[in-house]
């Protein structure tokens, strides 16, 4: 059986890589005792795939992840072994199973568009909204001494794939840059799911 | 953060941390190397686990920054914060610092100094952190014991809960720390060096005139002694990122050379059944399914079999894969190694030590060239194709007969391995053959001999380039000016302080990282404080005279060890007391025993 999962990557795990955040999940699993089905070969590893990878330093509200079991359980059953294993700032929100029988679009391959909050000190704001002219500006707010600019961009977008493979790479030269990821998007014609609702919206035969 | 590289070193919050709001003492457990290294220490793991369990105490991680880190911190000012409260350092009742090498003593001033927290212990008041030693260097003390204000000599497990006890209790009461240190002095296996009637001065003597002596502390009922059950998990690779299960602690097996070997002694070995179930508990806590069992000799667990079967038991689930980081060089063994490898065999690790027989003898290494070659043949047949082998140069009475030894022992297991192959097999062979310089360390037999001269160091390694074959074979070597630099400490007296103080302000810093190592450093050091690093790192120690650990007692008798050196020049074996007869060491009596897990061993 497989399933598809959202959870946070909060600030105590804010520093890790998706390498080390991938590892952190593989042990959860083996922590919560749930049935993890292998690959088969020579080094058989979970089966466990993510979304596009966030980058070190990067946040996450609402990532997500597939994976199979060998047990049918319920949603509610896997998601409360998850949480009851996951260390401080990995949570596991909502989760669905997917489908049997029909072939389900992996994340990657599904995930087209990101929302991304950058909160930068105050000063920095022209430097940022020039740097992210390409980008659709959602949502600005500012603070005391802060600007918060809530940006939603395509994954492959050049210059913001960039801040999300590397944060070094962030074109944007201010130190002190706070960067999260708020959600992930499926375009279905213009309109926009979360992997969780388009899974559903697969079921209902919506889509 | 966002300016280091691998933030995660700093930042904490793993599962399996213990975070105590309030405690009556405090102890920051610090490891004087990067992250990665010092969490794959299992003395910290152990240490962490017992101390937290009281729930008087509280234990907390540190390790050393990395270079940029510690620029960082230098820059801006920032106190070095334990992991878990995210409390200053200075701030801590204890400071406990693990000498496991040589190589991270120029660590341990930029450890204190980072910290804020004076060098020298005469300069350091009650209000200071107590700085205490841990680990194989405090059996040898005197290099460092300017810095420390005492030494846990040997197992520290109900040692260290003694201390917090005294540090607590010193607390409360406002001890002075004269009285403090008077206090812990009287515990079995501390060394206050503050203490002592004639500091550098060896024999070393009490304040009283009589001459000190300080009993390493051992575990005598290692069946009971705690296993850690559910170890902090780090985020970022470690080194040894597994379960690591302890099956024995000491070895018989006397290799002459071995410092381990010599100090934790006696052999004692847990209950197949409690290392099964210790496994399957940190498995389950930890999400960790790498299980490594770890010893000095494990394949001479006289329950290996046992063992093995009982893990392979375990759900699936729990034991993705078993290792065996040291095993003997023979048939038995690697028939054990096939029973855990699965289909995928990574490579397998033998460890003669020495090329030729004579030599072997000489170390009491106590493996014939035809041990070796069945075990070779073993592997090869059973699919290995990948074999590591582990020699060392420099050994007492070495002559290039024995180098070139090397070279033909390991063309020996080349032919060995063409005879038996299919050609296609043969030709996927590789040999990694490591070679690393004798050190002379102190409670070994070969605590009188010297390390071999830099120039003879780098002849050596010519000679086995020259005459190692080319082809199938990778040839490591260990970098001439690190061994040279363990083997000036590794037996200095407490001169050698200022020295290591002097390499730091020189720029000395991880110093077992090649790229980071300097011997110019360290020589110049060395020459500031008028000693010779060549030198010191090569003298020949006339048996009888002072040593500067004399004052520390592991339990072996200096006068076997004598006798020991004495045999390995005559060429002659002493067998391993599990198996053979007792050569009488002199660590057991007074409730010091073997403790074999099955009575009737092999």
């Amino acid at each position: 059986m497989k399933y598809r999962v959202r959870f946070t990557k909060g600030e105590a795990v804010r520093w890790l890589s998706h390498l080390d955040l991938s590892r952190a999940w593989n042990r959860v699993f083996v922590r919560s005792g749930l049935p993890l089905r292998y690959s088969e070969g020579f080094s058989p590893h979970p089966k466990i795939a993510f979304g596009p990878a966030l980058a070190l330093g990067v946040g996450g509200q609402a990532e997500y992840m597939d994976v199979a079991l060998t047990e049918e359980l319920g949603i509610d059953t896997v998601i409360a072994a998850l949480n009851q294993s996951a260390p401080r700032g990995l949570e596991v929100r909502a989760g669905t199973t997917l489908p049997e029988g029909i072939k389900v679009k992996s994340l990657a391959a599904l995930v087209t568009t990101a929302d991304y909050r950058f909160t930068v000190p105050l000063e920095s704001q022209d430097r940022l909204e020039e740097a992210l002219t390409e980008a659709e500006i959602t949502d600005k707010k500012v603070g005391d001494h802060t600007v918060s600019v809530t940006v939603r961009v395509p994954i492959r977008f050049k210059p913001l794939a960039a801040i999300s493979d590397q944060q070094a790479d962030i074109r944007v030269p201010w130190r002190g840059a706070r960067v999260d990821r708020l959600g992930l998007w499926v375009n279905v014609n213009g309109r926009m799911l979360d992997p969780i609702d388009w899974v559903r919206g697969l079921v209902d035969k919506e889509l | 953060m966002g300016r280091v590289r691998r933030p995660s070193r700093y930042t904490g919050g793993e599962w399996n941390e213990t975070v105590k709001e309030s405690a009556e003492a405090r102890i920051a457990l610090a490891y004087p190397d990067v992250y990665e290294v010092g969490m794959s220490n299992l003395g910290l793991r152990i240490l962490y686990e017992i101390i937290n369990d009281d729930e008087r105490f509280a234990a907390e991680r540190v390790f050393y920054p990395w270079t940029d880190m510690h620029d960082e911190m230098v820059e801006t000012g920032l106190a070095l914060l334990s992991l878990e409260s995210r409390r200053p350092i200075a701030d801590f009742d204890v400071l406990g610092i693990s000498l496991q090498s040589e190589l991270t003593y120029s660590n341990i001033i930029g450890l204190l100094d980072i910290a804020g927290i004076p060098r020298r212990a005469k300069d350091r008041s009650a209000s200071d952190p107590l700085v205490v030693a841990g680990g194989p260097g405090s059996f040898n003390p005197e290099p460092l014991s300017p810095f420390f204000d005492c030494f846990v000599i040997g197992e520290a497990e109900t040692a260290v809960i003694e201390l917090m006890d005294i540090v607590a209790d010193g607390r409360r009461q406002g001890s002075e720390k004269t009285y403090l240190l008077e206090r812990l002095a009287a515990l079995e296996g501390i060394y206050v060096p503050a203490l002592t009637a004639n500091p550098g001065v060896y024999p070393l003597r009490r304040p009283d005139g009589s001459e000190l002596k300080v009993k390493k502390r051992l575990m005598t009922d290692f069946e009971s002694t705690p296993v850690p059950r559910a170890p902090v998990v780090p985020y970022l690779e470690t080194i040894h990122d597994r379960c690591v299960i302890e099956v024995t602690r000491g070895c018989g097996r006397g290799c002459r050379f071995c410092q381990a070997g010599m100090v934790y002694r006696p052999v004692r070995e847990r209950q197949a059944k409690t290392i099964v179930e210790a496994a399957r508990h940190q498995a389950q806590a930890t999400g960790y399914n790498d299980i490594s069992l770890a010893s000095l000799s494990t394949t001479d667990h006289t329950q290996v079999e046992t063992i093995l079967e009982g893990l392979g038991d375990l759900p699936e689930a729990l034991v993705r894969s078993i290792s065996l980081p040291s095993m003997r060089t023979d048939v038995f063994s690697v028939g054990l190694a096939k029973t855990i490898a699965g289909r995928k065999k990574t490579g397998l690790t033998f460890a003669p030590e020495a090329g030729t027989a004579r030599l072997r003898a000489v170390i009491n290494k106590g493996i014939t060239e035809e041990d070796i070659l069945c075990a070779a043949q073993e592997a090869f047949s059973a699919g290995w194709e990948r074999l590591k082998l582990y020699f060392m140069i420099g050994l007492p009475t070495e002559t290039d007969d024995d180098v070139i030894g090397i070279a033909d022992l390991t063309e020996k297991i080349l032919a060995r391995a063409e005879d038996i192959l299919p050609r296609g097999r043969a030709k996927r062979l590789k040999l990694a053959v490591s070679v690393s310089t004798f050190i002379p360390k102190p409670h070994t037999p070969f605590q009188w001999s010297g390390a071999i001269p830099m120039a003879e160091i780098i002849r050596r390694q010519s000679l086995l380039k020259e005459r190692l074959p080319k082809k199938r074979v990778d040839f490591k070597w260990h970098e001439a000016g690190s061994s040279l630099l363990e083997a000036a400490l590794a037996r200095g007296d407490a001169r050698l302080a200022d020295a290591i103080e002097r390499a730091h302000d020189l720029g000395a810093e991880f110093d077992g990282w090649s790229d980071k190592f300097s011997l110019d450093t360290w020589r110049r050091a060395f020459a500031h404080v008028d000693l010779d690093l060549d030198q010191a790192a090569s003298k020949e120690l006339r048996p009888g005279e002072a040593l500067p650990w004399d004052h520390i007692d592991s339990g072996v008798d200096q006068e076997w060890l004598r006798q020991e050196y004495e045999e390995a020049l005559r060429g002659a074996e002493t067998p391993d007391c599990r198996f053979g007869t007792c050569s009488d060491c002199g660590v057991c009596g007074g409730g010091v025993k073997l403790e074999l897990a099955k009575r009737d061993n092999r």
